[in-house]
């Protein structure tokens, strides 16, 4: 029987550094994301996530090393790379004084989409986020950050971008946001898109992920299925990939015994 | 879509996010207070124009006095340019350019959309009142008129792009940590640039108007080709079409300019990293309560991590340090101790930090109210931490005169500053209570986060400055009960050197005055507290909601 041959890699980084003044960032990271996959990026507070995605969307300008999404380079060819994808954000970044719907109007056209083109999208996006009529029309100043994450999640949408890449997605909202913008993302891989995101919220990753990456001060620990994970880890099969990512950060330590907070008794 | 589109689209949404920059029935109230004010603003100034130019020909010294006027309208003109726009960037949803860098934009239409979608606002109306007043005023024909309003159109424009450019890289150094701090002392230092020209031209004045035309058209200032084309086309037709070709030259440079600085902007946004230390000294003594001493700590610490606060503050630092020395160059009392506009700058210096005492720090005033302690207490805190940066910081303006006294620069009594002193410290005193009053009965979203502090503008355009339309009036009609106490005194010592006055006037006048001052910011205080607990919900959305 034959095996069926790997999706296409969309995303490809060798040797990625950035530093900013004396610091360095991100250190030699090597990675690759195939098409239409869940590609989680994993690593504590501060590890480098977050400047990774800038440098992969065009946003920032990597020190050194080589970066390729669908094959442009994002930082000769940053247009187009931004034609290509979408972006979302940890905070998103929306103007409070628009509507969701003016939010979409204003970001679909310059993607080359037409007004009318734009409206028939955002209404299929909005449905499917769970953002009623009456929200659609009130300004974002008002609105919580599961509903902000959501009109980011849609102007991210709305140019069918062929890679998401989203930046703590899942970070600070409810069960049924959570919810509502995973079913929205399992769709759009279903159609093809992959999406790559970041985070420390360990169990979406286990839960959704064909592939991971974890990293740790900038440098890669690990990077592949959870099986690879767990191998790089040194934990056992059945392991949960808490297990695996605590041991690969450095956070493993031996078992409180009880002992500190003795004021309260 | 084209690039013109875009840039088109770009244009249309900053105008429509400055039509929304209040809410409801506020946001309306303001869009027409700030129109009615620019307008009356604008005409005033071209009225002036107009009748000052008018009134040199009148009275037979035109060309000196036209030059003078028109070098003092134009380099307005380009010194307000160049604070708009870092105030505007500051507070400008637009101008927060991480909201767009990752939409496929080229940096060029963002920077055309900044500068088409600027040209059509308020502030330009203003600047543009001034030279079209004069423009009617100076003798020619129809068409003469239409070229120099003309010229105050093209003015404009170019006196943006050096704007935009001084500003955007003012921006970039102010994202770069080792930077920062150099670049503020810098700034301050040519923020004393219009004092110095002020005092340079009030000794001018005393030789007569010829003199002031001739600093003028020596002085390689960037409003000068302008000027010159102004009196040119009045005056002397000939000189005119080079004066254009130079005007269009500069224009054309300006834009150049700003462009690749933009660009330089944009490319920084991102390039950052906040990496402030934290200190974990004790609260050390203080006169008041431990939680008040705590809130007030937290406060002061705020002022110098918060780098567009510790900004403010070495900026006032060093403007009251130098007006000071100023100051003190003169012989007399009222060349040394400037009483009359003290109130006045002091006002409008702090005024915005006085109206805005809780959006400094959402998330400060989320945990201060989450430990339940009054919020009388807090309040009081959050005034005390703001009044012990922000007094010594304005007491230079008084203390660099005093010391002058002591080794004999000038021949003022030390006693004579007593009453400027405690004046300086009342009037900051009260105006940080009604502050605290302001920031509860009309709060203010936080003003920046740490990530993106330098170019964040999270609540639309200008509200600061609609806040202060609010204080201003507010704190001139409260200041006088204080003044009131002081002021004939004051007068009397300074304008009127010759009236003797006792000193046991004094040992009158400055303790009612304390008194007052401090029942006057108690009583504010209260309101505000009261205002707080009912309102606690309410204020703390608004102040910490984007933060």
């Amino acid at each position: 029987m034959e095996t069926p041959s790997p999706a296409p890699v969309v995303v490809r980084v060798e040797g990625l550094v950035k530093r900013f003044d004396d610091k360095t960032v991100v250190d030699g990271l090597t990675l690759d994301v195939r098409a239409g996959e869940w590609f989680a990026f994993l690593g504590p507070n501060g590890s480098g996530k977050s400047t990774t995605i800038r440098m992969m969307t065009g946003m920032l300008a990597p020190t050194s090393g080589r970066l390729e999404v669908l094959g442009l380079d994002p930082v000769a060819h940053p247009l187009e790379v931004k034609r290509r994808i979408g972006f979302m954000p940890e905070e998103p970044l929306l103007y409070e004084r628009l509507t969701p719907r003016e939010t979409l109007r204003f970001v679909g056209p310059l993607h080359g989409l037409s007004v009318e083109e734009t409206d028939r999208r955002a209404k299929e996006i909005f449905d499917l986020l769970e953002l009623s009529e009456a929200d659609q029309d009130r300004f974002i100043i008002d609105f919580s950050m599961g509903m902000r994450k959501k009109v980011s999640l849609a102007a991210a949408l709305i140019h069918g971008p062929r890679i998401l890449f989203l930046d703590e997605p899942f970070n600070g909202i409810d069960a049924v946001t959570t919810r509502a913008i995973k079913d929205a993302l399992a769709t759009a891989v279903a159609k093809g898109v992959s999406v790559f995101f970041s985070s420390h919220v360990l169990e979406q990753a286990e839960r959704l992920c064909s592939r991971i990456a974890v990293i740790s001060k900038g440098r890669l620990q690990a990077h592949g299925t959870l099986a690879d994970v767990r191998a790089a880890a040194g934990v056992a099969e059945g392991a949960s990939l808490e297990e695996a990512f605590v041991k690969l950060v450095g956070g493993d330590r031996p078992a409180s015994s009880g002992g500190g907070l003795g004021f309260l008794g | 879509m084209t690039p013109a589109g875009r840039t088109w689209a770009l244009v249309r949404l900053r105008w429509k996010l400055s039509l929304r920059s209040g809410r409801k029935a506020l946001g309306v109230l303001a869009v027409v207070v700030g129109a009615l004010f620019s307008l009356g603003f604008a005409v005033g100034l071209g009225v002036f124009g107009y009748k000052k130019v008018a009134s040199a020909f009148l009275h037979g010294n035109g060309f000196e006095d036209v030059v003078a006027t028109m070098h003092a309208a134009f380099f307005l003109t380009w010194t307000f340019q160049v604070f708009g726009a870092i105030m505007i960037a500051a507070n400008d949803q637009f101008l927060d350019l991480s909201r767009l860098l990752h939409l496929p934009l080229r940096p060029r239409e963002i920077f055309a959309a900044t500068q088409l979608s600027g040209l059509l606002n308020w502030g330009q109306l203003i600047l543009i009142g001034f030279p079209a007043g004069v423009a009617l005023a100076l003798p020619g024909t129809p068409a003469d008129v239409a070229v120099r309003l003309g010229v105050a159109v093209l003015s404009t424009i170019a006196a943006r792009g050096f704007a935009t450019a001084l500003a955007s890289t003012l921006q970039t150094f102010l994202g770069r940590r080792r930077l920062r701090d150099v670049m503020i002392v810098v700034s301050a230092l040519f923020a004393l640039i219009p004092v110095l020209l002020r005092r340079k031209a009030d000794d001018e004045f005393r030789n007569g108007g010829g003199e002031i035309a001739a600093f003028a058209t020596s002085t390689p200032l960037p409003s000068t080709p302008f000027a010159n084309l102004y009196a040119a086309a009045g005056l002397d037709g000939g000189a005119m079409w080079p004066s254009i070709a130079w005007v269009a030259c500069l224009m054309v440079a300006g834009l150049w300019l700003s462009e690749r600085a933009f660009a330089r902007l944009l490319r920084s946004v991102d390039d950052r990293q906040a990496g402030e230390r934290v200190r974990t000294d004790g609260v050390g003594s203080s006169p008041f309560p431990a939680e008040i001493a705590v809130v007030a700590q937290a406060t002061r610490r705020l002022w110098w991590r918060e780098p567009r606060l510790r900004a403010i503050l070495i900026q006032n630092t060093l403007i009251f340090g130098l007006m000071g020395i100023f100051g003190s160059s003169g012989e007399v009392r009222h060349d040394a101790v400037p009483p009359v506009w003290l109130p006045m700058v002091l006002l409008f210096a702090h005024g915005t930090f006085m109206t805005t005492q809780l959006s400094i720090d959402g998330p400060g005033i989320g945990l201060g109210f989450a430990t339940g302690m009054s919020r009388f207490r807090f309040v009081v805190g959050r005034a005390w931490g703001i009044l012990s940066v922000l007094v010594p910081s304005s007491l230079f303006v008084i203390g660099i005169p005093m010391v002058m006294s002591v080794i004999g620069r000038n021949d003022v009594p030390l006693v004579d500053y007593l009453p400027i002193v405690v004046a300086v410290v009342l009037m900051e005193t009260v105006g940080t209570a009604l502050g605290a009053v302001v920031s509860v009965f009309l709060p203010s979203p936080a003003l920046g986060s740490a990530k993106r502090r330098e170019v964040s503008a999270r609540d639309g355009c200008g509200r600061a400055v609609v806040y202060m339309l609010f204080a201003v009036p507010a704190a001139l009609c409260a200041l006088p009960c204080v003044l009131l106490a002081i002021f004939p005194w004051m007068l009397a010592r300074f304008r009127f050197v010759d009236f003797d006055v006792p000193l046991w006037w004094m040992a009158f006048t400055v303790p009612a005055a304390v008194l007052i001052a401090v029942v006057e910011s108690w009583a504010l205080l209260r309101v505000a507290a009261v205002r707080l607990e009912s309102d606690e919900e309410k204020i703390l959305h608004i102040v910490s909601a984007t933060s």
